[in-house]
């Protein structure tokens, strides 16, 4: 992360958390998700009213192929480009490291927990990214990942069965359909109610939009990222 | 009187007589009279040159109690060489108006000579009964009478699967014939959208029979044929209406159905990799293994069973631990209002 948006943000009030290399790979990644969704999912509810609909809406059958197909060409693309950031970039690999799972992620989870109930006199000193956030990350590689092994073999069915064992094709077709339900559950009842409905950010939070959090946000609920900041800019004033 | 004037006299009588009785029954005719008008020409072996109907056929057919002038409507006696056809929709009409829908009555319309009508597959006067070289639409005659003109197919038929099982009388009722699949008077073509045997309507006619799962048993063969297919991609595909996916028929043949054992079946072990090779361009068999019908029980396919059983709890934990997720937060909300809460 750029100190010095850091720090022209903590001049500001703000905590800088998103840069805008980032907010664009989310925006697109949004974008992607949102279409590979509704096209998806109208094909495994076919048979329903508003699967009909739908499919009625995207072009019929082959529109709705098409659709799906493309954003999918997309995600791929955005999604090789994003590894590469990831692995390649300075400010990629940091990114990387500061979505890690690590034990003191599992600790802090319990301690929030027991703060929450009472039980503990103050919160866990959750960093960039607390616990929940951080499998929302894995989930989503694993998602994405999954999907788009499952979705190029049932893209070319007559080249995947020529060595796959028989059985493959009807289990990737369940595991496409149902993997994608989940991707859509998720994003619904957890991402969308995270940053729109929830007490932290109600009505919407807006840093995949400025990529800054309001300081005494970042305060309560990110207190060890709190402390980091204070370092950088504090530093300076040395 | 001279008995050499006997026989004069017998003439002329017999004459007068005759004059008599026929001028005197041409006034008031009720109908059995005039059955017996129609029938001195049509019913004796006098004037070969009339077509002869044998009365006791009418009587012993679907017919009976109907009289010459029910059907050969405005038909006097001494009438000409040619007379109006009869036309069967005076009575039959709704009959009438599900042939006019199909492809024998568009044929004829336009003049065909081979297409049939009424008579070609009902027959005239033998009209519903059975026996043999009297045209029926008996399921046990059917055959012979659509065999008439769609011989290949009739020949297909007998050799194939539902050819046997009609042959043998503990299956009889299970079979099908001609009209079971193509209907009895809406005969469309094979390719018309609204025919029961078109590619979009083949699986439910075909599961009609084939779906339910106490026929398949009392045939000892797999049931819920239909379910099973229209599940897959290749149900899904054709259910949208597109054209280049396997239906029944791409895969088990129409008329010539043969058991997978039947080396000349469409998917017997040799024929297969051709037969699935017509779409998937390079198919091996590998890629024939696989199944076709997908049944998601444990029997059948047990990996889409468990893992889809897999799936569909994991999402159900899934969705009521955000549910939880979602009333926390709310509570912790509330608390926050009140007071009650840490922050």
């Amino acid at each position: 992360m750029n100190e010095e948006r850091v720090r022209q943000a903590f001049e500001q009030g703000y905590a800088y958390r998103m840069s805008m290399i980032m907010r664009i790979q989310h925006v697109l990644f949004a974008l992607c998700l949102s279409v590979l969704a509704v096209s998806g999912l109208a094909l495994m509810f076919h048979d329903t009213m508003f699967g009909a609909f739908l499919i009625n809406l995207e072009g019929g059958f082959e529109g709705r192929g098409t659709i799906h197909r493309g954003a999918a060409i997309v995600l791929i693309a955005l999604s090789i480009f994003h590894i590469g950031y990831l692995l390649f970039t300075r400010t990629g690999r940091q990114e990387l490291s500061e979505r890690m799972l690590r034990a003191k992620d599992f600790g802090d989870f319990l301690e929030a927990v027991r703060y929450n109930a009472g039980r503990a006199e103050s919160p866990p000193l959750i960093g960039k990214f607390g616990f929940g956030q951080k499998v929302h990350f894995l989930l989503a590689g694993i998602i994405v990942i999954s999907m788009m092994v499952s979705g190029f073999i049932l893209w070319f069915p007559t080249a995947a069965m020529s060595f796959l064992p028989q059985w493959a094709m009807r289990v990737v077709l369940v595991v496409h359909g149902y993997e994608g339900l989940i991707a859509f559950i998720v994003l619904v009842l957890w991402h969308l109610y995270d940053i729109h409905l929830s007490r932290k950010n109600f009505p919407m939070s807006e840093v995949w939009l400025s990529g800054l959090m309001p300081l005494e946000k970042v305060k309560r609920y990110h207190p060890g990222e709190y402390q980091k900041i204070l370092k950088i800019v504090g530093d300076d004033d040395k | 009187m001279k008995t050499k004037h006997l026989p004069g006299l017998a003439l002329v009588s017999l004459i007068g007589l005759t004059a008599f009785f026929s001028i005197g029954s041409a006034v008031g005719v009720n109908q059995e009279e005039s059955d017996d008008i129609c029938s001195r020409c049509h019913d004796n072996d006098l004037d070969q040159s009339a077509p002869q109907v044998r009365y006791g056929a009418i009587n012993a057919s679907a017919h009976i109690g109907l009289s010459c002038s029910d059907c050969h409507v405005g038909v006097e006696a001494n009438h000409g060489a040619t007379v109006p056809a009869v036309d069967c929709s005076a009575c039959h009409k709704s009959n009438a108006e599900a042939f006019q829908l199909g492809i024998h009555w568009k044929l004829l319309a336009r003049g065909s000579q081979a297409a049939p009508d009424c008579v070609d597959c009902h027959g005239s006067h033998d009209i519903g009964q059975l026996s043999q070289g009297v045209k029926s639409i008996h399921d046990l005659a059917i055959l012979d009478t659509c065999g008439q003109c769609h011989e290949k197919q009739k020949n297909e038929f007998i050799q194939s699967s539902h050819g046997a099982a009609f042959e043998d009388l503990a299956k009889r009722d299970f079979a099908p014939v001609c009209t079971s699949c193509h209907n009895e008077h809406a005969i469309f073509d094979a390719k018309a959208p609204g025919s029961p045997v078109s590619a979009s309507k083949m699986p439910d006619t075909c599961g009609g029979c084939h779906e339910d799962p106490a026929f398949a048993e009392a045939l000892s063969i797999p049931g819920n044929r239909q379910s099973s297919y229209e599940d897959t991609i290749h149900g899904l595909r054709n259910r949208f209406g597109k054209e280049n996916v396997a239906t029944c028929e791409d895969c088990h043949g129409y008329h010539l159905v043969l058991p997978q054992a039947d080396q000349r079946s469409l998917i017997s072990e040799t024929n297969i990799i051709g037969t699935c090779g017509k779409c998937h361009e390079g198919a091996n068999a590998n890629l024939t293994a696989s199944k076709v019908h997908i049944e998601a029980t444990v029997s059948s396919s047990p990996g889409v069973f468990v893992v889809r059983w897999f799936y569909i709890l994991f999402i159900a934990v899934l969705a009521i631990g955000f549910v939880i997720h979602i009333a926390f937060d709310v509570i912790a909300l509330k608390r926050r209002r009140e007071g009650r809460n840490h922050e």
